[in-house]
C-alpha cells in the first residue's frame, strides 16, 4: 500500500482533471491486442526462418557450431578446452624443451649469459645484478624463470623474436628451437656494436696521432 | 584565378567584425565538447600537449574522420526519420516520430526573481521535453515528488502516443523514438514497454535510436536554449507564470507548445520486471552498447515470438561508421594513427541478433531476432509509484517560505495562486495514509 495513497483519492474523489494519468492503460492491460489496426504483419514467421539453409563452404567458419535441429550440420567448434591430459603434455614438454634450452645455455660463455640476463627488467623497472655471479649461479638463474619471462627476455615483445621462442614452446618445431638457440638477433646487434666500438677506437687512435 | 591580397586584423577587431557579421553564431567553448567521448577527448588532450605541426594536421584529419564518419553519419539518419514522418501523408497519417531529453535542473526554480534575482526556497521543478516531428513539443513538468527514471521516460512515451490516437483516432503504424543515453531513457524496462506496446499491436513497429556518447546535441536541446533565454527578461513567481512565459515563447516563434505537470506517474518497473528475461544485460556497455533497437510485429510462435515481436538491435543506426582505437602508435597501419595513436576502422553494422554465423543466438538457430519479455505482465492495474520521500514535507516547506514573502495585503495575485495550487493539486502531507503512516512509525 502507497504511503501517500490518500493524495491520489483525494484527487479521484475530486475529479480534478490534468492531474493524475494513467496512459493507454486499458489497451495495455487487455489480454487481447489491439483490433482496429488498418495494417497487416509483413514479416512472417515463415519469411524469417529458413531451415534448408547452408551455409557457404568459404563462410564455414562464421556459422555457429552448436547442433540444433534448426543446424543440423554444424561445423567443428573453433575454441576447444584445454583438457587435463593435453596441459600435462604442454607441462612436459615445456620441461623438457627448457632443459634443452638449459643444456645449450651450458656452453656458452659467462659474458653471453650475463648480456642476456642483463636484458631482463623487472616490472619496477630495475636491471637484476650479475656482477659477482659465477657460470652455475647464472644458469640457475635460468632454469628458475618461467614461460612467460623468454618472451620478455627478448624485448620488445611482439618483435620478431619473440614470435620465435613463443613458437618454439607452442610447437614440436625444431627450426624454431635451432633460431632460438643461435640466438640470431642477438648475434647481429652485438656485431653491430662491436663495429662502431672498433670505429671509435681508430677514430681516437687516429686524433691522438695526427 | 588572381590572388586576392588578404589583410590582417587584430584579435579584437576580428571578435567585433564576427559580432556584425554572424550576431547569432557563437562560439562555444572547446572544453564542452570532450569529456564524455574517449575520442574527443584524447584529441583534446594531443592538441594541448603537442606542437608538432604534422601531429595537429593528422588530429585534424581524425577529428573531421570522427565527426563527418561517426556523428554525422547518425544525425543524418536521424533527419531522414524525422523527414519520413514530417513527409507522412497528412490525410492519414502513420508515422510518428518524437525525441525525448530533460532540461537543466538548475534551470527550472520558481519562483524564479530573474537572472540577477535569487529566492532562497524555491519549488524544485523538472522539466522533460518531448518533441514531436511536425506537431510542436510538450513539456511534462515535475516537483520533485517524481525521481526522473525508467517510469517517467516510460509514462512521457505513452501520453504522447495518447495525444497521437486522440488526434488521429488510431494508433500509429511506425514510431520513431530518438533518446540521449541517459540511464533514465536507455534502459531495459523502457524497451520492454515498447516490445509490449508492439505485442499489444499499437505499433506495426517502434525504432528507438541513440546517439553517440558525447554528441548527444539534438533540436529538442534548442527547445530549451529558447526555454532558458525566454526567462531573460522575465521572472515568473508562480507555477502559471512560468508555464505561461514557455508557452509565449514558443508562440513568438510560431511553435505549438504545451506545459503539463506530473505529479505522480504509474509504477512501470514493477509492472514488467517479473516477465523481462533476466538474461538481457550489457546493452548499454561500453563497448556492446547498441545504438538501435527495432520492434516489428510478427506471426507469433510459441518458440521462438511468443509475444508476436521480433526485436533486434544494431550497434549504430548507419550501415558503416568510422570508430577509432586508441592504441600505441607503433602498432598502428594508417598515417593518422602512426602519428597520433588513433587508429581510424571501419565498422560495418548489421541487425542483431542475426540468423546464422557469430552474431547468432546458438539457441535461436536459423531464426533473426529475440525478445526481451518472456511472456505478459500478469497485473490487471499498474498501481501509481510512491512520491520521493521526504518530498512532500520538502514542497511544504516552500510553500510556507512562499506564503511568508507573498503576504495576502502585499500581492495577493501571486499569494491566491499559490494557495489555490497547493490545495488543490499539489500532494499534501495530510494525505498520509493509515497504513502509511504506521509505516513511518515502524521504521
Amino acid at each position: 500500500m502507497l504511503i501517500y495513497q490518500g493524495y491520489i483519492d483525494r484527487i479521484i474523489r475530486e475529479k480534478l482533471s490534468n492531474v493524475i494519468f494513467n496512459p493507454l492503460m486499458n489497451d495495455i492491460l487487455n489480454p487481447e491486442p489491439v483490433k482496429n489496426v488498418n495494417w497487416k504483419i509483413s514479416h512472417k514467421y515463415s519469411d524469417m526462418h529458413d531451415p534448408t539453409f547452408e551455409w557457404p563452404a568459404e563462410l564455414s567458419a562464421a556459422m555457429n557450431s552448436v547442433s540444433y535441429k534448426d543446424n543440423p550440420y554444424p561445423q567443428p567448434v573453433r575454441f576447444y578446452p584445454q583438457s587435463q591430459e593435453a596441459l600435462k603434455i604442454d607441462i612436459l614438454n615445456y620441461k623438457d624443451r627448457t632443459s634443452q634450452f638449459i643444456s645449450v645455455m651450458k656452453t656458452k660463455s659467462n659474458t653471453y649469459l650475463k648480456d642476456i640476463i642483463a636484458q631482463q627488467v623487472t616490472r619496477t623497472g630495475e636491471q637484476p645484478s650479475v656482477l659477482s655471479m659465477n657460470k652455475k649461479q647464472l644458469i640457475d638463474r635460468f632454469s628458475s624463470w618461467g614461460k612467460s619471462f623468454f618472451t620478455k627476455v627478448f624485448t620488445p615483445i611482439g618483435s620478431l623474436h619473440s614470435t620465435m621462442v613463443n613458437n618454439y614452446f607452442n610447437s614440436n618445431d625444431i627450426q624454431a628451437y635451432d633460431d632460438i638457440v643461435s640466438n640470431k638477433t642477438i648475434s647481429e646487434i652485438k656485431v653491430l656494436f662491436y663495429s662502431i666500438k672498433i670505429i671509435y677506437l681508430w677514430l681516437n687512435i687516429y686524433v691522438f696521432i695526427f | 584565378m588572381t590572388r586576392v591580397k588578404e589583410k590582417f586584423v587584430q584579435l579584437s577587431r576580428f571578435y567585433e567584425l564576427w559580432g556584425c557579421l554572424f550576431p547569432l553564431c557563437v562560439n562555444r567553448p572547446w572544453c564542452d565538447i570532450p569529456g564524455k567521448c574517449a575520442v574527443c577527448l584524447e584529441i583534446d588532450r594531443l592538441r594541448r600537449s603537442t606542437k608538432s605541426e604534422p601531429v595537429l594536421l593528422a588530429l585534424k584529419e581524425a577529428h573531421l574522420l570522427h565527426r563527418g564518419g561517426m556523428f554525422n553519419q547518425e544525425r543524418a539518419k536521424y533527419k531522414n526519420r524525422v523527414m519520413e514522418a514530417l513527409l507522412d501523408d497528412p490525410t492519414n497519417p502513420s508515422i510518428m516520430s518524437i525525441i525525448i531529453d530533460g532540461m537543466d535542473n538548475n534551470k527550472c526554480r520558481c519562483p524564479y526573481l530573474g537572472r540577477q534575482g535569487n529566492y532562497q526556497n524555491p519549488i524544485p521543478q523538472h522539466i522533460i521535453g518531448v518533441k514531436e516531428h511536425g506537431h510542436g513539443a510538450t513539456f511534462y513538468r515535475t516537483f520533485g515528488t517524481i525521481t526522473k527514471g525508467a517510469d517517467l521516460t516510460i509514462y512521457c512515451i505513452l501520453r504522447k502516443i495518447e495525444e497521437w490516437k486522440r488526434r488521429n483516432f488510431k494508433y500509429p503504424t511506425k514510431i520513431y523514438i530518438q533518446i540521449d543515453g541517459a540511464s533514465d531513457n536507455a534502459n531495459k524496462y523502457l524497451y520492454g514497454m515498447l516490445e509490449l506496446l508492439v505485442s499489444k499491436r499499437m505499433a506495426k513497429s517502434i525504432i528507438i535510436t541513440r546517439l553517440p556518447v558525447g554528441h548527444t546535441h539534438e533540436d529538442i536541446d534548442a527547445l530549451f536554449g529558447i526555454i532558458y533565454n525566454s526567462f531573460k527578461n522575465e521572472p515568473a513567481e508562480t507555477l502559471l507564470a512560468y508555464k505561461t512565459v514557455i508557452e509565449n515563447a514558443f508562440d513568438k516563434i510560431g511553435f505549438k507548445s504545451r506545459v503539463e505537470d506530473v505529479y505522480c506517474v504509474p509504477d512501470y518497473k514493477g509492472f514488467l520486471k517479473p516477465v523481462i528475461d533476466e538474461e538481457f544485460s550489457n546493452y548499454t556497455k561500453e563497448e556492446e552498447t547498441q545504438l538501435q533497437w527495432k520492434y516489428e510485429a510478427v506471426e507469433r510462435d510459441i518458440t521462438f515470438f511468443p509475444l508476436g515481436v521480433k526485436t533486434t538491435f544494431k550497434a549504430y543506426s548507419s550501415d558503416k561508421v568510422v570508430e577509432f582505437d586508441i592504441q600505441s602508435p607503433d602498432i598502428c597501419y594508417s598515417p593518422i594513427g602512426q602519428l597520433t595513436g588513433l587508429e581510424p576502422r571501419t565498422h560495418f553494422n548489421t541487425w542483431n541478433p542475426a540468423q546464422y554465423g557469430i552474431n547468432s543466438l546458438s539457441h535461436r538457430q536459423g531464426v533473426e531476432g529475440f525478445n526481451i519479455l518472456t511472456g505478459y505482465p500478469e497485473a490487471n492495474k499498474i498501481i501509481f509509484k510512491d512520491f520521493v520521500s521526504e518530498s512532500v514535507e520538502y514542497i511544504k516547506g516552500c510553500i510556507n517560505s512562499i506564503r511568508q514573502d507573498y503576504r495576502e495585503d502585499n500581492k495577493p495575485d501571486i499569494r491566491s495562486q499559490w494557495d489555490s495550487w497547493y490545495d488543490s493539486k499539489c500532494p499534501q502531507t495530510t494525505d498520509l495514509n493509515v497504513q502509511g503512516m504506521l509505516i513511518l512509525v515502524y521504521k
